[in-house]
């Protein structure tokens, strides 16, 4: 079942106290390390776009929004507890694998925290990076810059890991600034890594990322102090890969069903946990799974959150605002597929087939943003093929380095290829409503689906 | 201007992490109706009066926190108390719901929840206003009055202690009967201002030790607040227990409180630190009476000497005034505590 | 065969020695169509480029692109669809100075290479002569701009890069100025940008600039050697703020500053350019000195509001 904000409130009441004692983070025992709160709690210490959304009414959806929203504590906690936290920018998954290997770090991307100021409704992170003269005209991620001068949403990390190359200028920007606050701290390296491009010719490619990921596992050997043995790291590897493979299954499930047994929103966060696992790799990964069992019992059921009759779309590059995915659900349609520029963490690392340093590598270069639009597209069109769609939609953010060259190729090619219509929405800054001027052009394109 | 917003900073204090500055929180209630030429009687029953009220006074005063809060009997006037609103004065308690437990044993009380009830609609109108004006960067604390201090609205006052201290077991046990009613009100109530997004803070004023004993205390409030910080718990809210006057007399039994923040008034709060430090963040002391008499200067020496001692506690520290800001104090005054503060 | 090019990381030298004649693309004209695959928010650089070459304003058969920004690394596959009589290759160069980015990046030109001579000893000896070759037109170029005023240096070496050689230069005459001393720079110069840099001289000499298109062009010398230790020259030795970490820019805008005593810096960057607008408080911070920066998108309507600015920061 699909709520709202206040009946989550109503449905709290019923859950008993040793369910909401039950899940703990990092398989601690005390107080703090609980995270099964309603939206409620959240909105309380400002999230407050939760009032306007829509929620699945599972346990385990709760598990899921309480588990995501309890992020910033967790990372705090995590340091409080002696774990090295480690900050992971640009590459948008490729490295995690190395990080969860070993036991003592948690890795993670502030890139997450550009979604921000969208739950809080509220703009004083575009304010801060404003104040450091950063162009308004650039991409929302601008505001991780502020998150790393307010010290308010991560502890201090012990490393950086800044990754640039074939990828986006306006996070690179970003992160140039950003390692300009740590120029001079002895106690905190910053190092940076190099994106190649996807080409034909796939071997140089491999080679420089089989190269990085060496450089970087002997980095964080020394951070860990811990050493990472080829049997770790392998192990590590088949712990992510049994994520891509559960996340790949339960979206199959979700987008071929006939009825859609889980809402947009709450696949949006799932595919996002294949980046980092939200901070916690074995909690994330019963969370995932307690989803998975649920999913296909809604499907063994036929039972589903939205009406049988919403028409099926895939939605390319990740809404800032999740307001339109609810949007887009309440007025008839359905997110069947998705390509949130993270392919890279929907593949399964290839590690039987080579040594896990090559695997990973090879299974990075396919990348959403490293190749060529076509190559994109071709993904978009993938999904439209395998869930059936009967349209597209691309969100952009103004400002946003692939999205001023990219859309209109995306449009250009899913049009002609798979002929189904493309709807382009800009998303603004964080506001409580979708502006009623394209609440109209959304509407008209869903009729016309 | 400070890089981080009051809802980051005390974020940071309730993950156990040492903010930039010590947050403050001098109770600026009726006070902001003072700043803003409201008449109390506006503030004290009209929600979007009281919004406005606490916007001017953050405007002025720039604190880390709003207040959403009328007076200790809005849960009894809802159940049926009787008060009246002089125009440029506190609400009064003109006819308690019972005049003695006889009374309430005929008549019994009706604890049915309604958000129509009586003046909650003050909270309800009041915190939607904040939340959505400015919501995003300051926490918003609702007080809600515990069950000890509503027994006691509900009779009479005096009436009520008497029995509390002196009544026998039969009796107590009634006591305890209703306390139970009010506090499954309470908690209704909590639950509808939760959904507003602010944030309950626990405030048991006639449970002060400058009113009953511990063994009192013990009995017949505390068990009660846990009931209400149990609920919050759930949540995974961070709860505030703010008692006024002195507690120096029941420390002890106040440690076994569950508690997250405690803001003291009237007790030694250095010493307290050291009994209670290590569990509680504390909130306090600065004396009402000092913050409305005392020059600027008098009061810039005396929040320095306290954020000195304070600001080290193990577990956190918001400087606060003991209780509420006096209605009429001098605006200078709190500007000079709250600058001294964020030094 | 005359390959268009235009960013600065560009092998010239080994362009000559694959006997191809390379011409540096610098857009003196401005045409309001531009490609449809542009959002509003493109470089107008780009989109400027994109439609300069559309209406065959040079004369080249192919275009050597890098990947220096997004928009460059993407520009190949807009020029594909839309303009058929330019061969498009494309060089990925590396953002980071990893050694193994590098090694990348040199794998990318040995293909290059390949596609025009098999003969790697042939191909080092003829790259040794077109690094002296070039060295010396730059050295003498450098010594008849040094003391040239800002604009008109801006075209003499722009005149060098299309033609490939020293322009005419009679009646050169040296530029003395009492004004305040400002260092220019930003994103990629062209002819469009002379307004600013003409109302800028209103008020200040520009005495130092580190425009790819202008100095920095022709401040930095390839040594004379093999292809790997040529290319690793342009890899690791030649600054571009949009490098990371890009300090090695940086040291080479202060050394300016302090070679020309530049009291004032005036950040000029196109609308939309991340690579400057991102970088004021760094320069503002690193640099020390008061910064103004200019935003322009080619169309000038606000002439009279950056005269403005410029002006406040001369009365500064």
């Amino acid at each position: 079942m699909r709520v709202d904000f206040f009946t989550w409130n109503e449905l709290f009441q019923e859950i008993p106290e040793r369910i909401i004692k039950k899940y703990k983070y990092y398989k601690r025992k005390e107080e703090w390390a609980r995270y099964l709160s309603p939206p409620q709690t959240f909105a309380i210490y400002g999230m407050r776009h939760l009032m306007s959304l829509k929620f699945d009414s599972s346990l385990e959806c709760l598990r899921l929004w309480g588990f995501v929203f309890n992020e910033t504590e967790r990372l705090f906690r995590a340091k409080q507890i002696n774990k090295k936290i480690i900050a992971v920018m640009g590459d948008l998954g490729g490295i995690p694998p190395i990080i969860y290997s070993f036991n003592s770090l948690i890795g993670f991307y502030p890139d997450c925290l550009w979604w921000q100021p969208f739950f809080s409704e509220n703009y004083n992170l575009f304010e801060v990076t404003g104040r450091a003269n950063f162009p308004e005209t650039s991409c929302y991620s601008r505001v991780v810059y502020a998150t790393f001068l307010k010290k308010a949403y991560f502890p201090k990390p012990d490393l950086i890991v800044a990754s640039t190359g074939a990828s986006c200028d306006d996070y690179s920007c970003v992160m140039q600034n950003i390692s300009n606050l740590f120029y001079k701290d002895k106690k905190t390296e910053f190092i940076w890594l190099e994106i190649p491009p996807r080409k034909e010719k796939r071997e140089s490619a491999i080679k420089l990322l089989k190269e990085n990921y060496r450089k970087l596992a002997k980095i964080l050997s020394e951070v860990a102090n811990e050493k990472l043995t080829i049997e770790k790291l392998i192990s590590g590897i088949k712990r992510v890969n049994l994520i891509r493979r559960n996340y790949q299954k339960l979206k199959d499930l979700v987008g071929k069903s006939e009825i859609a047994p889980l809402g947009a929103l709450e696949m949006l966060l799932l595919e996002f946990g294949n980046l980092h696992f939200y901070s916690d790799i074995f909690e994330w990964q019963k969370i995932l799974l307690g989803i998975l069992n649920l999913v296909r019992k809604r499907v063994k059921n036929n039972e589903g959150v939205l009406n049988k009759e919403n028409k099926k779309i895939v939605w390319a590059t990740p809404p800032a605002d999740p307001l339109y995915l609810i949007y887009f659900e309440d007025k008839g349609t359905r997110i069947v597929g998705s390509e949130y520029i993270i392919n890279q963490v929907l593949q399964i690392i290839p590690i039987n087939k080579t040594d896990p340093f090559t695997a990973l590598a090879e299974s990075y270069l396919s990348a959403s943003l490293i190749g060529k639009t076509k190559e994109r597209a071709d993904l978009i069109i993938n999904e439209i093929k395998k869930y059936q769609a009967k349209g597209v939609v691309i969100s952009q953010v103004f400002g946003a380095s692939h999205c001023a060259y990219e859309t209109e190729i995306l449009k250009e090619e899913i049009e002609e290829k798979a002929k189904v219509p493309v709807l382009i929405i800009d998303i603004p800054l964080p506001a409580s409503e979708i502006p009623l001027q394209t609440q109209t052009r959304i509407n008209a394109f869903i009729e016309n689906l | 201007m400070e890089i981080l917003t009051p809802r980051e900073r005390f974020n940071l204090l309730v993950f156990d992490e040492t903010p930039d500055r010590v947050l403050i929180f001098p109770l600026i209630t009726n006070h902001s109706a003072y700043v803003s030429n409201y008449s109390i009687k506006d503030y004290y029953t009209k929600g979007e009066i009281l919004a406005q009220a606490q916007i001017n006074a953050y405007e002025i005063y720039q604190t880390d926190f709003l207040s959403v809060f009328s007076e200790v009997g809005i849960i009894a006037e809802a159940l049926g108390s009787y008060f009246e609103y002089p125009q440029e004065d506190l609400p009064k308690l003109k006819k308690p719901l019972f005049s003695n437990l006889q009374e309430y044993w005929e008549r019994k009380l009706n604890s049915q929840y309604d958000e129509g009830k009586g003046r909650l609609y003050l909270y309800f109108d009041a915190i939607k206003i904040l939340y959505k004006t400015l919501g995003d960067i300051l926490p918003i604390l609702a007080y809600i009055p515990a069950p000890f201090t509503t027994l006691a609205l509900l009779f009479e006052p005096t009436e009520i202690l008497k029995e509390v201290s002196f009544s026998n077991l039969e009796k107590k046990k009634i006591l305890k009967e209703v306390l139970l009613l009010i506090t499954d009100f309470t908690i209704q109530f909590m639950k509808s201002v939760i959904n507003y997004g602010a944030l309950p803070i626990v405030v048991d004023p006639l449970a002060s030790g400058s009113v009953i004993s511990p063994e009192t205390y013990k009995n017949f409030a505390l068990p009660y607040e846990e009931r209400l910080i149990n609920y919050l718990h759930r949540y995974d809210l961070d709860v505030i227990l703010h008692i006024c006057g002195n507690t120096q007399v029941y420390l002890k039994e106040l440690k076994k409180s569950t508690a997250d923040l405690l803001s003291l008034d009237r007790i030694n709060l250095f010493s307290a630190k050291k009994f209670l430090g290590n569990k509680f963040r504390l909130i306090g002391n600065f004396d009402t009476t000092e913050i409305l008499l005392l020059s600027p200067e008098e009061i810039r020496k005396k929040v320095k000497n306290l954020v000195l001692k304070m600001k080290n506690n193990k577990k956190g520290y918001i400087l606060a005034t003991g209780c509420e800001v006096p209605f009429s104090t001098p605006k200078e005054n709190l500007i000079t505590f709250i600058e001294e503060g964020k030094r | 065969m005359r390959i268009g090019y235009f960013c600065l990381y560009t092998p010239i030298e080994l362009l000559y020695a694959l006997s191809l004649k390379p011409v540096r693309l610098i857009p003196s004209q401005k045409f309001d169509l531009t490609s449809k695959y542009f959002r509003y928010d493109a470089c107008p650089f780009l989109k400027n480029l994109f439609s300069n070459l559309a209406n065959k304003v040079w004369e080249i058969d192919g275009i050597f692109l890098l990947s220096l920004c997004d928009g460059q690394r993407r520009l190949g596959e807009i020029l594909k669809r839309e303009i058929n009589y330019l061969k498009i290759y494309e060089i990925y160069f590396p953002r980071t100075y990893n050694l193994t980015a590098f090694q990348f990046y040199y794998e990318e030109i040995l293909d290059f290479i390949k596609l025009w001579e098999r003969d790697l000893k042939l191909i080092n000896k003829r790259l040794k002569e077109e690094i002296e070759i070039l060295n010396k037109k730059k050295r003498r170029l450098l010594k008849i701009v040094d003391s040239l005023n800002f604009l008109k240096k801006a075209e003499l070496i722009k005149e060098f890069w299309e033609k490939g050689d020293i322009p005419e230069t009679k009646f050169l005459e040296s530029s003395v100025s009492e004004k305040e001393k400002v260092l220019f720079l930003g994103s990629y110069y062209t002819p469009l940008d002379w307004p600013i840099a003409k109302m800028i001289e209103k008020y200040f000499t520009i005495a130092a600039d580190s425009f790819c298109t202008v100095s920095r062009g022709i401040d930095f010398y390839s040594p004379i050697s093999d292809l790997k230790e040529y290319l690793f020259f342009y890899f690791s030795k030649i600054p571009c703020i949009l490098r990371r970490p890009n300090r090695i820019f940086y040291h080479y805008i202060r050394r300016k500053i302090t070679k020309y005593k530049i009291n004032k810096i005036i950040l000029y960057t196109l609308k939309f350019c991340d690579a400057f607008s991102f970088e004021k408080e760094s320069l503002k911070t690193y640099l020390k000195r008061p910064t103004l920066l200019i935003e322009s998108d080619y169309s000038f309507d606000t002439t009279l509001q950056i005269e403005t600015r410029i002006g406040a920061l001369y009365e500064s």
